[in-house]
């Protein structure tokens, strides 16, 4: 078959996966198709702070290899992807954006590193992030900054904001990002792809730079749902190295994506996401009301949902983050603190000020806000929102406490730890892409990767694609 | 400690070199609005009654939802 390098580099997984397995298309041909259009394209949008052009040829080459010998390994295999650059990866400079990780090369891989590989994806390279995970874009940090493929004067959301450009513009086909306060969902919002952070225990955090332990989640970003389903089925099971991984049996997470949600009940806490606060942008609220009553329209009942707490969990996030991170990084804030940038230095040595009391304060509310969600539950299978308060603002407005003043809609399931996606349901007059967040029960990833996939499919905003 | 200006600049340099970061009057004046706005949160959270609630220290992967 004879397909432009753009074509390729549009292909779902899925269906990349799909001609690889039938020999129709060669890994070594899809990759360079990759490469070409990183070589091209990444001037623009700097999604990759480091490239691996002969690895992933390499790769390539012995997947076409097992391929043509008929050691076929699934629907990974052969498949081009990027990693945000703090999961470690043997060999390969892993500098989680920051000037005090900038030579560190790892002498392992992260669990996820490894598990991709065996399942037979190509890594083309390491992709651009905000500086340590934490929210918002640093000109000081001394790593490049992503920019978001529908605006470049625009960012992509954070902290993985190199794996939500990539992803986007088809400089991957999926991604690894980590999220704390909603560093998945976010920048999938932004960039009109499907971000999901699992339940917390569900996939490995081993060899991933930490942030807050408490927090961090390690999930898939692509540009369908069923792209996801795939990823989080090479990523998801136990891992001994990590000491808060689950043993929970993974399903097949693939199996029950189309079936219907007719009946379903999504419970949609309007009282927090629709609130009057001014900072809340009245048209995603009215995208992602449209988006609700597709979702009545294919058979799920819309009732509306009370979670007191939900108001507080923006006070006592950043409180456990701020805690956690500055326990991880003081060594280096006292040794040398003029290498890590100005943002992320203030934010770690507030984070120092905290008290005990505040963190336990936080951690207690964090208990009340996950006895309420499971309360919530009970009576609804999903719980609705939009992604994020107003679609992704320009560089020029950015300042160091731009994230921390916004309303996170996302912060309170890294809190309770519940699985929550974000899939694209549609654009602001101005072009920019809005999210919509779909939360369930821990480990009920099938049924929230369910629902995302039926509005994904009714909506076809997976079609649209940015013209870089 | 912190009053409506918020937290003065000695009880700062003083919370900062109990964990060992020695910042120039500089720094911590640079560092006070966002030691104030977190303050503030924190003293939201402080005002809340959450009479005997458990610490929630340890995440259970397992979390159950009947719990």
């Amino acid at each position: 078959m004879t397909q432009t390098h753009t074509e390729l580099c549009s292909l779902t997984i899925r269906e990349a996966g799909q001609l690889l397995k039938r020999r129709e298309l060669s890994p070594v041909e899809l990759t360079r198709a990759f490469l070409d259009r990183i070589e091209a394209l990444d001037s623009k949008l700097q999604a990759y702070i480091t490239v691996l052009p002969q690895r992933a040829m390499a790769t390539a080459r012995a997947a076409e290899a097992e391929m043509l010998r008929g050691d076929y390994r699934g629907p990974l295999h052969g498949i081009p992807i990027a990693l945000k650059d703090l999961y470690d990866t043997r060999g390969i400079r892993t500098t989680a954006s920051s000037r005090v990780m900038a030579d560190r090369i790892p002498k392992e891989d992260a669990t996820t590193t490894a598990r991709l590989e065996a399942a037979g994806s190509i890594l083309l390279g390491k992709l651009a992030m905000h500086e340590f995970a934490l929210g918002g874009p640093d000109p000081t940090c001394g790593f490049p900054l992503a920019r978001n493929p529908w605006n470049l004067a625009h960012i992509p959301g954070g902290s993985s904001s190199g794996s939500g450009a990539a992803v986007a513009a088809g400089l991957c086909m999926g991604s690894l990002g980590s999220c704390t306060g909603g560093s998945i969902r976010g920048p999938a919002a932004y960039c009109s792809i499907v971000g999901l952070k699992p339940t917390y225990g569900r996939v490995s955090r081993y060899g991933v730079v930490p942030l807050s332990w408490s927090l961090d989640h390690c999930g898939p970003m692509t540009w369908t749902v069923e792209d996801t389903a795939l990823m989080l089925q090479a990523i998801a099971g136990h891992d001994p190295k990590d000491p808060t991984s689950s043993r929970a049996p993974v399903p097949d997470y693939s199996a029950t994506l189309k079936e219907d949600i007719t009946g379903l009940t999504i419970g949609v806490p309007r009282h927090f996401f629709w609130s009057d606060d001014p900072r809340i942008d009245r048209e995603t609220l009215a995208t992602v009301d449209a988006a609700l009553q597709v979702l009545a329209d294919l058979g799920a009942r819309v009732e509306e949902v009370t979670v007191p707490t939900l108001q507080y969990a923006g006070a006592a996030q950043p409180a456990i983050m701020l805690s956690e991170a500055f326990a991880y990084h003081q060594r280096l804030l006292r040794s040398q603190p003029e290498e890590f940038g100005d943002m992320v230095r203030a934010r770690f040595r507030t984070g120092g000020l905290l008290s005990s009391a505040d963190y336990v304060q936080a951690q207690r509310l964090r208990n009340v806000l996950k006895r309420e969600c499971a309360q919530v539950l009970q009576n609804v299978d999903v719980i609705v929102s939009p992604t994020m308060s107003s679609p992704a603002p320009p560089f020029a407005t950015v300042e160091a406490m731009t994230t921390a003043r916004r309303p996170s809609f996302t912060g309170p399931y890294n809190m309770t730890g519940m699985p929550a996606i974000s899939v694209p349901c549609g654009f602001t007059a101005a072009g920019l892409p809005v999210g919509l967040q779909i939360a369930g029960k821990p480990f009920d990833e099938p049924l929230v990767l369910r629902v995302a996939y039926t509005y994904q499919q009714h909506a076809r905003w997976f079609e649209k694609r940015p013209q870089v | 400690m912190a009053d409506a200006e918020g937290i003065t600049l000695d009880d700062m340099r003083v919370l900062a070199e109990r964990v060992g970061l020695c910042l120039t009057p500089a720094e911590l004046e640079h560092l006070k609005p966002m030691f104030d706005f977190y303050a503030e949160q924190m003293r939201v959270l402080h005002d809340l009654d959450l009479a005997a609630e458990d610490l929630a220290v340890a995440f259970s992967p397992n979390w159950d939802l009947q719990g």
